[in-house]
């Protein structure tokens, strides 16, 4: 219940592994969210995996 | 997850401490709570409520009446101090055991006048081997995510509900299409995608104004605008088709409301008219009645010697067989005589001079001859019953016929006179509501004429977001080429590839998701429908779809649509296969097909047939890992009893026991014993 459904983890997990981490890993933290700033704090932990991911492949 | 016990303390109807444990070995899944109506069964269901998510109201409440949790008697005991109830649910989920309590507190300052708010609240966990660990928690909204991560609260209701409910998700109005569209996109996480695409968006966005302060290039600007107007004008569109969308399900409900009352009094005419038509029928009947009491009685005045005849005769028959004795002698005495004078006999041309012996029998024979009256009466008595005994049977039976006709056509006459008293009967019931028939029809007329202008406006709107967003998502095609290309901010372009990319994959992911979800929902409605439905209605039905509206739609083998008509008990299985479904396919982590978290279904037999009930009975348990049902006297009937101890998958029984009102007691009954108190 807790994690992603099976069928969706499917299909996230056949992207470049990459994106899909990032996807997960949103997808997760939306899950978890229930109030309006922790929704918040999802767009900002967002912004922060992809400036993180795109500086390690520099 | 598997709920492994429930402690009551003073909640609700339970004075002092209650305890169930519930059954949760693999084979053994199923418990059984049994109450009567009014005793505490929904006490449980909203105990454990409370325990799991600290809610103090359950679905089935009326939002106008207050529900006290903590015990009157408790709070009597303690008025005018403060009284504290207590429930303590313990579970285990993925191998860790938790035990979390909940508390609520009340005051009675003077009788009814009850007040009560939230207590304290602790999770605790317990190792495998029963000892508890000092890790606790206290904070309500840390316990909320740790309970929400086990099992939502927004879903919690596909697990743990009231079956007498559940039906309307297979109604179709437009509440019940929300309803299934919320728990499907609840349930198979098609909400957080859905979240997922807004974030998304926003950070391209936030990238978008990046580079374009980086750019500064009209054409741009002037897409952007573009953009930013199309996508408002799509919105403004899609809220507009939400305006048409309720309009037509107001006229929809007006045409249906209508049509019924119409109908109603259509049938109030048709009715009228049968009863007409039996009057009529009554009336001829008594008529064939009254020509057949005339043919009776002629024939009772023509038979009625015969009749009193033979029924003398029948019953005296032996008495005058027994006078005319053995002597009955055919030969008339005066062939007798003569055939003596003439010494030879006139019947056998007998000697009857030489022949002395046969001279001697005559002589006899006259000697014997009773020469009375009574005698030759009797025997011209004897002679005509023998011989008109055939007929007189025959008039008989003539008469018999027809009397059966007489009672047949009274039996008939009778029960038309009942079928009218209960035509009559619904003519009243019909009739209560009074109404002028003339303004429904046009009422009706003016909805549909409102519903086909609406349909036409929705169906305008449609194509014209349609082009808007073909529109608009050339625009954008041009904007990604613009902001891929023409920015020098190297940085900021990588994060719009990327964002780029991640977008189109998630819209791709999104749009297969949510189809193969609908089918697989479909299918698995199907199948558990067929399982969980009495063997004779198993292709009852073709298919279940979710259709892109995430409206349930039912199909027959030729493909014709029948939600409407299936019966009170099919649509319940339906509903029951259709929650299962969703279950099913949400907690699905492997190939498995077993739901690996508990129902815990209030009254799900009360509304099926007894076929529907042993097939339940007997299917349930297998689809899932833990069974916890609530089951009243008359669900829970002998019957029911035999088939649940048959299957073997009952592992725990208790019945709630009521001392009063204010107070109910739990108590566990042994397998071997009996529990239903009906036969």
């Amino acid at each position: 219940m807790n994690g992603i459904n099976i069928e969706l983890l499917n299909k996230i997990n056949k992207l470049d592994k990459v994106e899909a981490e990032i996807l997960l890993d949103l997808l997760k933290n939306i899950n978890q969210a229930k109030s309006q700033s922790e929704k918040k704090e999802v767009q900002f932990q967002f912004r922060k995996s992809i400036n993180q991911i795109l500086y390690q492949q520099e | 997850m598997k709920i492994l016990s429930l402690e009551l303390y003073n909640f609700r109807q339970y004075y002092g401490k209650q305890k169930i444990i519930f059954a949760n070995q693999d084979d053994q899944n199923t418990t059984i709570i049994f109450g009567e109506n009014g005793k505490g069964k929904t006490g449980i269901y909203r105990a454990l409520m409370f325990s799991l998510f600290g809610t103090t109201n359950i679905p089935q409440d009326n939002k106008n009446k207050n529900i006290d949790l903590v015990n009157h008697i408790h709070l009597e005991d303690n008025t005018p101090g403060l009284a504290e109830a207590c429930v303590t649910v313990e579970f285990e989920h993925e191998e860790e055991y938790y035990i979390l309590t909940r508390k609520m507190l009340g005051t009675q300052r003077s009788p009814g006048n009850i007040k009560e708010q939230l207590g304290d609240s602790e999770l605790r966990f317990k190792d495998t081997n029963g000892n508890i660990l000092p890790k606790v928690y206290t904070d309500n909204n840390e316990i909320r995510k740790i309970i929400n991560q086990i099992l939502d609260e927004e879903i919690k209701d596909f697990f743990l509900f009231d079956a007498e409910k559940i039906d309307t998700l297979t109604k179709e109005d437009t509440d019940t299409r929300k309803q299934v569209k919320g728990a499907i996109l609840n349930l198979l996480q098609m909400n957080n995608v859905e979240d997922a695409k807004k974030v998304i968006l926003e950070e391209k966005k936030n990238i978008e104004n990046k580079l374009r302060n980086d750019i500064s290039d009209q054409e741009l600007n002037a897409l952007e605008f573009k953009k930013t107007k199309w996508g408002n004008s799509i919105s403004e569109k899609k809220e507009l088709l939400g305006i048409y969308e309720n309009e037509i399900e107001e006229s929809n409900k007006t045409i249906d409301e209508h049509t019924l009352t119409l109908n109603r009094n259509e049938k109030i005419g048709k009715i009228n008219e049968k009863i007409v038509e039996n009057n009529q029928s009554i009336t001829d009947y008594k008529n064939q009645l009254n020509k057949i009491s005339n043919d009776i009685g002629q024939i009772y005045f023509k038979l009625a010697p015969y009749l009193i005849l033979q029924q003398t005769l029948g019953s005296n028959s032996k008495k005058l067989r027994d006078f005319l004795g053995d002597a009955r002698i055919n030969v008339p005495l005066e062939i007798i005589e003569e055939s003596l004078s003439n010494d030879s006999c006139l019947v056998c041309d007998t000697d009857l001079e030489s022949n002395e012996r046969n001279r001697k029998f005559a002589e006899a024979l006259i000697e014997s001859y009773s020469h009375s009256e009574t005698y030759n009466f009797a025997k011209d008595i004897q002679y005509m019953y023998d011989h008109r005994k055939d007929q007189f049977e025959e008039q008989e039976d003539g008469l018999n016929r027809i009397l059966k006709e007489f009672i047949s056509i009274s039996d008939k006459i009778d029960e038309l006179l009942d079928i009218n008293e209960e035509l009559n009967k619904q003519v009243a019931d019909y009739s209560k509501v009074d109404i002028d028939l003339s303004t429904l029809k046009e009422m009706v007329s003016i909805a549909e004429m409102k519903k086909k202008e609406n349909e036409r406006k929705y169906y305008i709107e449609e194509n014209s977001i349609e082009e808007l967003q073909r529109d608009k998502t050339s625009i954008e095609r041009q904007l990604n080429e613009m902001y891929s290309t023409k920015s020098r901010n190297e940085n900021e372009q990588k994060k719009f590839e990327f964002i780029k990319s991640l977008e189109k994959n998630l819209n791709d992911i999104s749009t297969e998701f949510n189809d193969e979800m609908k089918e697989l929902l479909g299918k698995e409605t199907t199948e558990i429908f067929r399982t969980l439905i009495d063997k004779k209605d198993k292709e009852l039905i073709g298919r279940v779809e979710i259709n892109d509206k995430f409206e349930i739609k039912v199909f027959d083998n030729s493909g014709y649509r029948m939600l409407s008509n299936l019966s009170q008990g099919q649509s319940h299985v339906l509903a029951l296969s259709f929650i299962s479904a969703l279950a099913r396919i949400a907690v699905k982590e492997q190939d498995s097909d077993t739901i690996d978290f508990p129902l815990f279904i209030d009254s799900p037999l009360n509304r099926l047939s007894g076929d529907n009930r042993d097939q339940l009975i007997d299917n349930l348990p297998r689809l899932t890992s833990q069974l916890i049902l609530l089951l009243t006297d008359t669900e829970y009937t002998g019957t029911e009893e035999l088939v649940f101890k048959k299957n073997g998958r009952l592992g725990k029984s208790y019945r709630i026991n009521q001392i009063d009102l204010k107070h109910s007691i739990i108590e566990e009954v042994d397998l071997d014993k009996t529990l239903a108190t009906r036969g």
